[in-house]
């Protein structure tokens, strides 16, 4: 048997074959899409952001589309008889699928993050973005929270992420093994198949957001008041001297429990249910 | 020493009965034909053993080994290698055995593909059936495991490529490990095999020692078409 | 070497290796092959020529040196025995051959001594 470890390495270095491969062709794509646009709207003048939002939404809609690739790489691995042969538990197996694929997907955001930069950069360089004093000075009391702020988000991403790769592995796997176990052949069997697949996504969604949704009526009943704040000194909630409030570490711990749910379900399904494919 | 005991075996796939009250033992050390006739269960049954199929009924051990993912490290079973894109070369696929099985023997493999005349450089979709197939041999048997299940190995291999198929398997057989190789004919494996195996009607039909049958005066393939006389 | 495939394989590995022996290629007490190199030799599984060697080893024909091999018996009364048995097989397919194409047993060895005397002028 391997364990965890060996079971992430093997299923990283064959998954980030295809993330530096995607990656290398978005960035050469992006690159370009920006050159073209930065020089038809220019660097100074006051249309000089259609370009950089231009870049930004390619950008954003590489990373949607990445997001699916990786859910999908995720499936293909589950249903793989090369993968499924290999001495490893199941739980051991789904973990190191799932974790990979948030790891890929991490890298993929965070050189896409790199690439905006570089986007930004003629402008920076062409004076256009000058950082003002006044403006820091200002920002200043809200840095240590919007830190904070960021550092939450990032990790709500990554629960999120985590429970958007269970959800839709959930769904996919369910409508097959109902599809390889209903007694339908053929075409119905595939008819059949997308239908299943249609009614698992409309009950799970239903199903994610009551569980959701009770976990956050129930912690809402603590009384706190939370909001974020958008005013001319920038995003900030209305707790912010005491830091990020507890409320917001239950919406964590919410979306926590969710993911947990779905992982089980989808261990349980994986597990019994799931067959490699010839 | 038993290599694999199945107990009262059902499957069941789209309400389609595809094994039915399966009842096998296989004893350590053996080299066991696996036959029936195209669609009887042979590669359902592999499966199952493997762990790759769900859903059935009834016990499956593996040197004593019930567990579903468990048993997975004592059987070494023909991949297709389908999760491999044809740019990728013969040393990649090792690589990956190389972390996945921790029996995987390096020295071993590089004999088995000098014995096959194959070269790690070569990339998958350059492979005839043939080649593809000795690679396939060649990545199962260097792996170090108690039961080799090799699915239907001959299917569309030249003549030469079926003898060194064969000489590789008395060659790299670990001498306790058993092995099953399911084929729907049996020309060329009579001679090594130690018992066949015959599925028809979703279950064993027969087990037989394959000297035994030739102390019959009767060859396996004469014995083996005896069960589809008038079937045609 | 190919097998009759309706005759148990180790009674024909035990036949090939006594031809061996009777055509000098093995010696007596000279060291068989391993049962291996044997099984890859005649293309047969490693288990049978182990069976035949049982067979030939409770016959007295060969015997075993612990961690050493199987060795061709020295003893001349076995090795004889050996080489009559293989001289009857070959004869009883002679004579069956030519029952089947009619010729009576009477008439064998009147029909054989005629060939040699013919054979033996060219």
């Amino acid at each position: 048997m391997i364990g965890f470890k060996q079971t992430f390495a093997a299923m990283f270095k064959e998954k980030s074959r295809t993330t530096w491969l995607s990656l290398g062709i978005e960035a050469v794509f992006i690159l370009l899409v920006s050159l073209y646009f930065d020089i038809r709207y220019g660097f100074g003048s006051d249309s000089a952001g259609v370009g950089i939002g231009i870049s930004a939404m390619v950008i954003f809609c590489m990373c949607i589309w990445y997001q699916i690739d990786v859910i999908m790489a995720a499936y293909r691995i589950n249903r793989s008889q090369t993968w499924r042969q290999v001495p490893v538990t199941a739980g051991n197996f789904l973990t190191a699928n799932v974790l990979t694929g948030l790891v890929t997907a991490v890298i993929f955001a965070l050189a896409n993050l790199l690439i905006f930069v570089i986007v930004l950069l003629p402008f920076i360089f062409g004076g256009e973005m000058r950082i003002d004093s006044q403006a820091v000075a200002t920002f200043q009391p809200y840095v240590s929270s919007i830190i904070s702020w960021g550092l939450y988000m990032a990790l709500f991403a990554l629960v999120s992420f985590i429970s958007g790769i269970c959800f839709w592995l959930l769904i996919t796997e369910s409508a097959s093994v109902l599809g390889d176990f209903l007694p339908l052949k053929g075409r119905t069997s595939k008819f059949a198949k997308a239908v299943i697949l249609l009614a698992l996504l409309a009950l799970l969604s239903w199903g994610s957001s009551s569980i959701l949704g009770a976990v956050i009526r129930m912690v809402s009943n603590f009384g706190f008041d939370f909001n974020f704040v958008i005013d001319n000194t920038g995003l900030h909630t209305s707790h912010t001297d005491l830091g990020l409030p507890v409320i917001s570490w239950l919406y964590m711990l919410a979306q926590i429990v969710y993911v947990a749910v779905l992982w089980a379900a989808e261990y349980f399904v994986f597990k019994k249910g799931v067959e490699a494919k010839k | 020493m038993k290599a694999l005991e199945i107990k009262d075996l059902s499957y069941h796939k789209n309400l389609k009965t595809i094994l039915e009250r399966v009842n096998l033992t296989l004893e350590a050390g053996k080299i066991v034909a696996l036959v029936g006739a195209n669609g009887a269960g042979k590669t359902s049954l592999m499966r199952v053993i493997a762990g790759l199929a769900k859903q059935y009924k009834g016990g499956v051990e593996v040197c004593g080994e019930a567990d579903e993912d468990r048993r997975k490290q004592y059987i070494a079973m023909t991949d297709s290698l389908s999760a491999f894109r044809d740019s990728r070369k013969i040393k990649d696929v090792a690589d990956f055995y190389r972390l996945v099985y921790p029996d995987f023997d390096d020295k071993q493999f590089a004999d088995i593909l000098e014995f096959m005349n194959l070269n790690e450089d070569e990339r998958l979709g350059s492979l005839s059936k043939g080649m593809k197939e000795k690679l396939i041999i060649a990545l199962v048997f260097s792996r170090k495991a108690k039961l080799y299940l090799l699915d239907e190995p001959f299917s569309g291999v030249d003549a030469m490529s079926r003898k060194k198929i064969i000489k590789s398997m008395l060659l790299w057989k670990p001498e306790e490990a058993t092995l099953v190789i399911s084929d729907h004919v049996l020309d060329e494996i009579a001679p090594v095999i130690d018992e066949v195996v015959l599925i028809k009607k979703h279950s064993v039909l027969e087990q037989r020692s394959a000297e035994e049958i030739r102390a019959e005066h009767e060859s396996i393939e004469e014995w083996y078409e005896g069960f589809y006389e008038g079937e045609e | 070497m190919k097998f009759k495939d309706n005759l148990p394989i180790y009674l024909q590995i035990e036949d090939y290796i006594y031809l061996q022996i009777a055509q000098g290629k093995l010696q007596a007490g000279e060291k068989l092959p391993s049962v291996r190199a044997l099984a890859l030799e005649l293309t047969v599984n490693a288990n049978t020529v182990q069976r035949a060697l049982r067979e030939m080893t409770a016959k007295g024909y060969i015997f075993t040196k612990r961690g050493e091999g199987n060795f061709v018996t020295t003893d001349e009364g076995h090795l004889e025995e050996m080489k009559s048995k293989l001289l009857k097989q070959e004869l009883a397919a002679f004579v069956s051959r030519m029952e089947k194409l009619g010729v009576e047993r009477e008439s064998l060895t009147g029909l054989l001594a005629s060939y040699l005397d013919d054979t033996r002028e060219e």
